[in-house]
């Protein structure tokens, strides 16, 4: 009867080795986004200046571009597993989205709470991904799940110059580079990956294949100003 | 404005830049429609010129605005503007917005000058279409009423007799001149408050329902808006405005001081909003001290000298919208716009009003169909008292594309 057992045991771990092997290692990805301070030159605009008095707007890092920055690995020889994003809200504060730029999973719920003393609505015509959770009064906190991978573009109707974003991700290995543009993904599975960059204001971003295997150590300096 | 001044204020602005830190930022949109509307329609009564009442599409509207950062202190605002003139052919070149802002380093309060949007109420900040819930605007903006810059209170111009001048019909004017711009010096103060608060008081160059600027002689007004917020679901702003606006033209050289004819405006304006619905609206009272033009005589009613008259008229608007949840980026609303005119006290006149009153219900719909597509609809039917007729005649039904970026 043992020897049974044992018998089945082996040829179970034989068949599910493979997939064992890929999901192994202890591979991490770091380096540092490079991008230019200098916004000068033509940009497009925030929309049109109605009363020519100033926004209120936070100071809050989070609020800041270059808190921002989202680095992201997605596995393309394995599926990962995507559990929900924990703590994943989203504050509106001195009519400003913080953070600017929330990674998540996708299935993630998103919790939008409303820290100002007026009302805030959050909505989006992304398409594919559009939601609209009508207005919120002050201290109100309202979860919305993301279905859909992508870019995920927040808006308030109250306050036409707020503008966030969700970044929904097919993948648990994503990290927030520092205000330097530093990052560091570790633990990652051997494999075959696409690494991505996301920064608020480089809409096309950055994208590279890349393979990890035995433990290895990639360092990648991207400079997003370079076409 | 004449498009030759613009240049000159362009190099009036250079000085200001930091040249390090330059930053031109843009928009555009553009506007087409398609409207149908009853035989009485005309752009100063419903929008719709009375030659395109059958079903009509084009272009209504082409903007590009720019925002110039000089520095972190200046910053330009000017706007393109490429429209229907008189809501016919579509070719009108103006540069509506032009101006230099100063917002000094961490103080509450901005100076804006040039020209910059009418501070009187709420409607005009929704300069685009993008920002508008209806593609008609209110009736105390768009609806020209028997007040002329030229020859001030025209009794005809409600009968569908028209008084022509120089070989052109006076439409009269709006209560506040739908363009919705303003030349002059505006300071602006605003709170950081939880509960913001702005003001601002603006010298500007005559009355808010003017139209035709730098004529002769200068107009001069005053503008001025109150916003406060007194709770979390509630903006209320108050304004006032006061000025004067006739013109110097050949029909009226038997007047004196054309500055002594003026209008005032005072008005409030609202919003709520719940969940999924808002309610947001004006009221506003106008007085104007105007000349009175006979059209039997052609001429200025007058006893040793021409005799002036004090009028009256309210305007009011509601707006109710409500954004379906299951169908994000859509709206349903709907509008009830009134303007109703007070008596001429004058024995020759015998208690008439001086324009008649009217009464309109719109209804909309909209849908943004991509980020950067917004479709939308709306019906309306209006009342005239003494002209009970005009109810179908001046019925209209727009569709309208708004594309933006």
């Amino acid at each position: 009867m043992l020897n049974k057992i044992s018998v089945l045991l082996i040829v179970s771990l034989f068949f599910t080795f493979p997939i064992f092997s890929q999901q192994t290692g202890n591979n991490e990805v770091y380096g540092q986004v490079l991008f230019s301070q200098n916004t000068s030159g033509l940009v497009r605009g925030s929309g049109y200046n109605k009363d020519g008095t100033k926004v209120m707007h936070s100071n809050d890092p989070m609020a800041k571009p270059e808190k921002n920055i989202i680095v992201s690995c997605h596995p393309l020889s394995f599926e990962a597993e995507l559990p929900p994003t924990p703590n994943a809200y989203v504050t509106q504060k001195e009519q400003t989205f913080i953070p600017m730029v929330l990674p998540v999973t996708v299935g993630t719920t998103v919790y939008f709470v409303n820290e100002d003393q007026f009302f805030h609505n959050v909505y989006s015509n992304t398409p594919r991904s559009r939601f609209n959770i009508g207005r919120r009064p002050p201290g109100n906190s309202y979860g919305q799940k993301i279905k859909k991978t992508g870019v995920v573009q927040l808006s308030c109707d109250i306050h036409s110059h707020m503008s966030g974003t969700v970044l929904s991700l097919d993948t648990p290995y994503f990290t927030r580079a520092d205000e330097e543009g530093r990052f560091k993904l570790s633990n990652l599975p051997d494999g075959q990956y696409r690494l991505e960059i996301f920064h608020p204001l480089y809409p096309s971003g950055f994208s590279e294949i890349i393979e990890l295997k035995g433990g290895k150590s990639l360092n990648k300096s991207i400079n997003l100003n370079k076409p | 404005m004449p498009l030759k001044i613009y240049p000159f204020f362009i190099f009036l602005f250079l000085p200001f830049a930091s040249y390090a830190q330059l930053q031109l930022a843009w928009n555009a949109n553009v506007d087409m429609e398609l409207s149908k509307a009853g035989d009485l329609s005309h752009f100063y009564y419903n929008e719709i010129h009375n030659d395109l009442t059958d079903w009509h599409f084009d272009l209504t509207q082409a903007n590009v605005m720019g925002q110039l950062f000089l520095s972190d202190q200046f910053k330009m605002s000017a706007r393109l503007l490429v429209k229907r003139k008189w809501g016919k052919e579509f070719g009108q070149i103006s540069i509506p917005q032009l101006n230099l802002q100063w917002f000094p380093k961490e103080k509450n309060y901005s100076l804006t000058l040039g020209r910059f949007i009418n501070p009187y109420g709420s409607f005009n900040e929704k300069q685009l279409s993008t920002q508008r819930t209806f593609i008609s605007i209110p009736l105390a903006y768009g609806y020209y009423h028997g007040i002329s810059q030229q020859i001030g209170l025209m009794l005809a111009r409600g009968q569908y007799n028209k008084i022509s001048l120089n070989g052109e019909v006076d439409w009269g004017t709006s209560t506040v001149y739908y363009g919705g711009y303003v030349g002059g010096l505006q300071f602006s103060w605003w709170t950081d408050s939880a509960n913001p608060t702005s003001l601002k008081v603006a010298l500007v160059n005559g009355a808010s329902n003017i139209r035709q600027v730098f004529g002769t002689p200068l107009n001069v007004g005053l503008v001025s808006r109150l916003k406060f917020q007194p709770t979390y679901f509630w903006q209320q702003g108050v304004s006032i405005s006061l000025g004067s606006f006739m013109e110097r033209t050949e029909n009226n050289e038997v007047l004196d001081n054309l500055n002594q004819y003026y209008q005032l405006l005072i008005g409030t304006d609202y919003s709520l909003g719940t969940g999924f619905f808002s309610f947001s609206g004006e009221i506003m009272a106008a007085f104007y001290r105007v000349p009175i033009y006979s059209p039997e005589e052609m001429d200025f009613l007058s006893d040793s000298s021409p005799l002036t008259q004090t009028l009256s008229n309210i305007s009011s608007y509601l707006d109710i919208k409500y954004e379906p949840p299951f169908l994000s980026g859509s709206f349903l609303a709907y509008r009830l716009d009134a303007l109703v005119f007070g008596k001429i006290e004058n024995d020759r006149y015998n208690d008439e009003i001086w324009d008649n009153h009217v009464l309109r219900h719109s209804i909309g719909v909209g849908y943004k169909l991509f980020p950067f597509l917004l479709v939308r609809g709306m019906a309306s039917t209006q009342s005239t008292r003494n002209k009970p007729a005009w109810s179908t005649q001046q019925r209209t039904f727009r569709l309208m594309l708004t594309l933006h970026y």
